[in-house]
């Protein structure tokens, strides 16, 4: 009787928290959903350049807290993977550096296969070079990690071998001053 | 007279600007000077830096932003139409509002134009032409002309405002300005030595 007793109650406890898989699925495709109506309303206002007004810093805060909420309630789901790099990328739009590289390097650390792992890469080492105070030492770890990537393509290689080259110049004195192979590239 | 304007990577552009006084040599002549200048080159605004001179005076004439009559009203642009002035010695003393994103360019960086975020209303103070203080509000267009020109004058760009990311992927364009491989309608001068090509 104890045992039976011992069970349901476990058996409770299991249901409360972690849901049946039905409800799981449901609340997934409701917090997705609620991500993708909210970037499609912003993607919209952003076609008109009067309404794109409408789409302030509050904005891009309420679309990170819905892609935590993804994140922090199915953290192995690809998903989550794509929530991060959104998350990232709007928190360096905002200029808030410490938040987004701290979601940069969980994408990395949390899923090394992510389909565009060497932008985030690109990006954290352009965080730690761009934003004041700048700080070498980690443009060189994450740009370091960026050549040893496999899938680098050839001329961005050479871009950041020659970024790395020349830390010693801010990216203003490096334009000014670096090297002339820059001139007429095109972007 | 036209003057050149001064391309991206100039270090006048990144310095923060000197106030000036009345006995300013010509500022007259400046002024009408920055004026023809910004007509030749369409800008909505022109701050001294952008024409090599470091000291803290812009001018702005919005009205290209001005309803055409058969448009929706926009409330951005209420009043833009008559939004002339200069600003010497100005001081924003208080910026408010949620910051909202406009897509903005810049004489001195042409060809590029990204997303930019700033407050919606600002308090100004300044002085004009003629020397008269004033304390002003502005909010929607006028109040975002006023702070790109304001940026100059503390030396920030645009640019400043962007994501890392999004500055070094611009880095080729940035230094294709810099060096003076473009082409632009209006006279410029280039810190990377080139001389202005004009189409």
């Amino acid at each position: 009787m104890k045992n039976t007793i011992y069970l349901s109650t476990f058996s409770l406890f299991f249901i409360f928290s972690c849901g049946n898989p039905t409800e799981q699925q449901s609340k997934q495709e409701n917090l997705r959903e609620r991500i993708t109506s909210y970037e499609d309303s912003l993607a919209n206002l952003q076609k008109d350049p009067q309404k794109a007004a409408k789409i302030t810093s509050l904005a891009q805060i309420e679309l990170i807290n819905r892609l935590k909420a993804y994140n922090q309630a199915f953290p192995k789901d690809t998903f989550a993977a794509d929530c991060l790099f959104k998350i990232h990328m709007i928190y360096e739009h905002l200029r808030a550096p410490r938040e987004a590289r701290a979601y940069g390097d969980t994408l990395l650390e949390r899923f090394p296969d992510y389909k565009n792992r060497l932008l985030v890469i690109e990006s954290l080492g352009s965080s730690y070079d761009i934003n004041a105070p700048r700080d070498t030492a980690m443009v060189r770890k994450y740009y370091n990690l960026l050549l040893k990537e496999p899938k680098i393509p050839t001329q961005k290689k050479k871009d950041i071998k020659a970024r790395l080259a020349r830390l010693d110049l801010t990216f203003e004195d490096y334009i000014l001053n670096g090297n002339s192979g820059l001139v007429g590239q095109g972007n | 007279m036209i003057l050149p304007i001064v391309a991206y990577g100039d270090p006048v552009l990144k310095k923060e600007a000197e106030e000036i006084d009345q006995s300013y040599p010509d500022l007259q002549k400046l002024i009408a000077d920055m004026f023809e200048t910004m007509y030749h080159a369409k800008g909505v605004g022109l701050a001294a830096p952008q024409i090599g001179k470091s000291i803290r005076l812009f001018i702005v004439d919005g009205s290209p932003f001005a309803d055409e009559e058969d448009d929706e009203p926009d409330p951005m642009a209420a009043g833009i139409e008559n939004f002339k002035k200069v600003f010497i010695n100005p001081i924003i003393e208080e910026e408010s509002g949620a910051k909202w994103a406009f897509q903005e360019g810049c004489l001195s960086i042409p060809g590029i134009r990204e997303n930019v975020h700033r407050k919606e209303k600002l308090l100004i103070t300044y002085y004009d032409e003629n020397w008269v203080f004033h304390e002003e509000s502005f909010d929607g267009y006028a109040a975002r002309i006023i702070q790109h020109e304001y940026d100059h004058i503390e030396g920030v760009l645009f640019t400043d405002h962007l994501s890392p990311l999004k500055k070094k992927l611009l880095l080729k364009r940035l230094g294709n300005i810099t060096h003076g491989a473009i082409q632009v309608d209006y006279k410029m001068s280039f810190p990377g030595g080139k001389k202005p090509r004009m189409i």
